[in-house]
């Protein structure tokens, strides 16, 4: 360097260059060697000074050091504390009075007597600048003279403070996904699992009570359908029970249910026939009527003097949709005409619509629950 | 690049990495999936533990949520990468919670472990560090006891700073519901600690 002042020194010319221009040339020297402009034609020359290049050098050396100068290690760490943020926010702390009531004589280290009556909710939403200018000014109001709301007001500030500062632990794993992973994520082979796993998936919850409701249903309908004690449409007096046996049996049901019935009660039927209040009700109702209630005694009695006469084949039981069949039935039959015939002529045979609809909720409800374990048991695995 | 370009054109540079790192994933390049994965799945973690009491839990949330990312590159329209992994996570963070509840397990079982200990100075005093291990365990719990839905619009509202609006979006509910879930919350919250609110007002 020392050389370097003795040449500007010997440099007659030096003393007029822009020394604050050359400092640019450090930042950008290709400007220099554009030489655009007149002020770059004015560095251009200053290059040719000896001088002025040991300085452009020099400044250059300068600037790699100071660029490169080893930074001291932090004496500490310079996060907030809550204290620090309670200390540093306006609005937290024991609050000043901000409203002419809150100053009128409160004392501020006692809640106000009617702290009760004050909402904390609002509190809370007080923090986020969210309320309207009426509730605003309440909550205000409430924190000039109630010490016990603004002490609830800083508690809410120095949680939200703490709750940001929670540590986080650390990451326990990798996520980065392997190829297999991507592969299983995208693959056409998984696509049913995924469809499957839409049971079992927690956002899929209602199936569960779904499929429990609709078992429980199809039980009961087929109970309901199978059970005679508990039959929906039977009628009173005497004939009731054949009359739900009649009417609501399935085909697995009739053979149990009927034969004693038809043993039984022949007697009782015939003598109905004869003239007994089933029998004038049954001729009473007319054909094809769609009371069941009314028509079934005597379609009960058809029936009983059909299986008593023929014996007729179990499983013949009419369903529930053939009552008004079977009315007709009770009324020729009171009239005359020849039951079995007129048996023999009816759709029967089939099961009722009831338990068809109960067996289909019931399977249906199973098979829920079942694609519900089995999601289950995937997502476990 | 296309597809994002035709919707979204951002200046913000780490945007505009994030995009181009999406688009290379969606022509099937799985090691720019990762990179995304490596830029964002400590952050994420961080959000999805504070909702999640269990920290395998958590990590099972994020790994599913990158998954799921992974599954629907397609369905990404563009936007904030950042956010779309957030949302992913919210909601992979609710569905394991609500997982939780059919299979209860101990919430924040590793209270006592280190790694959940507040960052301190080597300077710090050991009261200081006492009381800051002290806050963050009852916190933690008070954190864990309160309802799942109250937690995650706290984490989202207080911590990560999205307002109502979004944190409604993300979470499927109403601007109403989110309000009533943060202000209870932090009732909720200081009503737990009510005895302890000591250790926070310094």
């Amino acid at each position: 360097m020392a050389d370097r002042a003795a040449a500007h020194v010997d440099h007659a010319g030096h003393a007029d260059h822009d020394l604050d221009a050359l400092a640019g040339f450090v930042d950008d020297p290709a400007a220099v060697t554009a030489a655009n402009d007149a002020s770059d034609v004015i560095r251009a020359q200053a290059l040719d000074c000896p001088e002025c290049a040991a300085l452009v050098a020099d400044l250059r050396v300068l600037a790699s050091a100071t660029a490169a100068l080893a930074v001291p290690a932090r004496t500490r760490d310079f996060r907030l504390s809550p204290e620090d943020a309670a200390r540093l926010t306006p609005t937290s702390g024991a609050a000043e009075p901000v409203a002419v009531a809150g100053r009128l004589g409160f004392d501020m280290t006692t809640p106000a007597p009617d702290h009760a009556t004050h909402d904390p909710l609002l509190i809370a939403a007080h923090m986020d600048s969210t309320l309207d200018a009426r509730d605003t000014e309440r909550v205000q109001d409430w924190l000039a003279a109630c010490s016990a709301c603004a002490t609830l007001r800083s508690d809410f500030e120095a949680l939200a403070i703490a709750t940001r500062m929670l540590p986080t632990p650390p990451r326990p794993r990798d996520f980065r996904l392997t190829a297999s992973d991507a592969e299983r994520a995208r693959g056409r082979g998984w696509a049913w699992r995924r469809a499957l796993a839409a049971f079992g998936s927690p956002r899929a919850s209602f199936t569960r009570p779904l499929a429990v409701g609709l078992t429980t249903m199809g039980l009961a309908g087929l109970l309901i359908a199978n059970v005679p004690s508990v039959a929906l449409f039977g009628s009173s007096a005497g004939a009731a029970p054949s009359a739900s046996q009649t009417e609501m049996s399935t085909d697995v049901a009739a053979p149990a249910l009927l034969a004693p019935a038809a043993s039984a009660a022949a007697a009782p039927g015939a003598a109905g026939a004869a003239g007994s209040p089933a029998a004038i009700q049954g001729t009473a109702a007319s054909p094809g009527t769609d009371i069941a209630g009314e028509a079934a005694p005597g379609a009960s009695a058809a029936s009983r003097d059909a299986y008593a006469n023929s014996g007729a084949s179990p499983g013949s039981g009419s369903t529930g949709s053939e009552s008004a069949g079977g009315a007709s039935t009770g009324g020729d039959s009171a009239k005359g005409t020849a039951p079995d015939e007129t048996l023999a002529s009816e759709p029967v045979g089939g099961p009722s619509f009831l338990v068809l609809v109960s067996a289909a909720l019931l399977l249906t409800g199973l098979a829920l629950a079942f694609l519900r374990w089995w999601a289950g048991r995937l997502s476990d695995g | 690049m296309e597809g994002l370009r035709s919707t979204t054109v951002s200046d913000d540079p780490v945007q505009r990495r994030d995009l181009i790192l999406i688009e290379q994933a969606r022509d099937g390049d799985l090691g720019a999936f990762n990179d995304l994965v490596l830029l964002y799945q400590d952050q994420l973690f961080a959000l999805v533990v504070r909702m999640v009491p269990d920290r395998d839990q958590a990590a099972d949330a994020v790994q599913e949520a990158f998954f799921s990312a992974y599954r629907n590159l397609k369905s990404f329209r563009g936007g904030s990468v950042k956010s779309w992994l957030n949302r992913i996570c919210v909601n992979a963070a609710m569905d394991i919670q609500r997982a939780r509840k059919r299979r209860p397990v101990q919430p924040y079982p590793e209270l006592d472990d280190e790694s959940w200990q507040p960052p301190t100075g080597p300077e710090a005093d050991p009261e200081r560090k006492a009381v800051l291990a002290e806050r963050t365990r009852a916190l933690s719990a008070a954190l864990a006891s309160i309802t799942d839905d109250q937690r995650v619009a706290i984490v989202l509202f207080d911590v990560q700073g999205y307002d109502y609006a979004e944190i409604a979006d993300m979470t499927g509910v109403s601007l109403g519901t989110v309000k009533s879930r943060i202000h209870r919350g932090r009732l909720a919250l200081r009503d737990l600690l009510e005895g302890r609110m000591e250790l926070f007002r310094g």
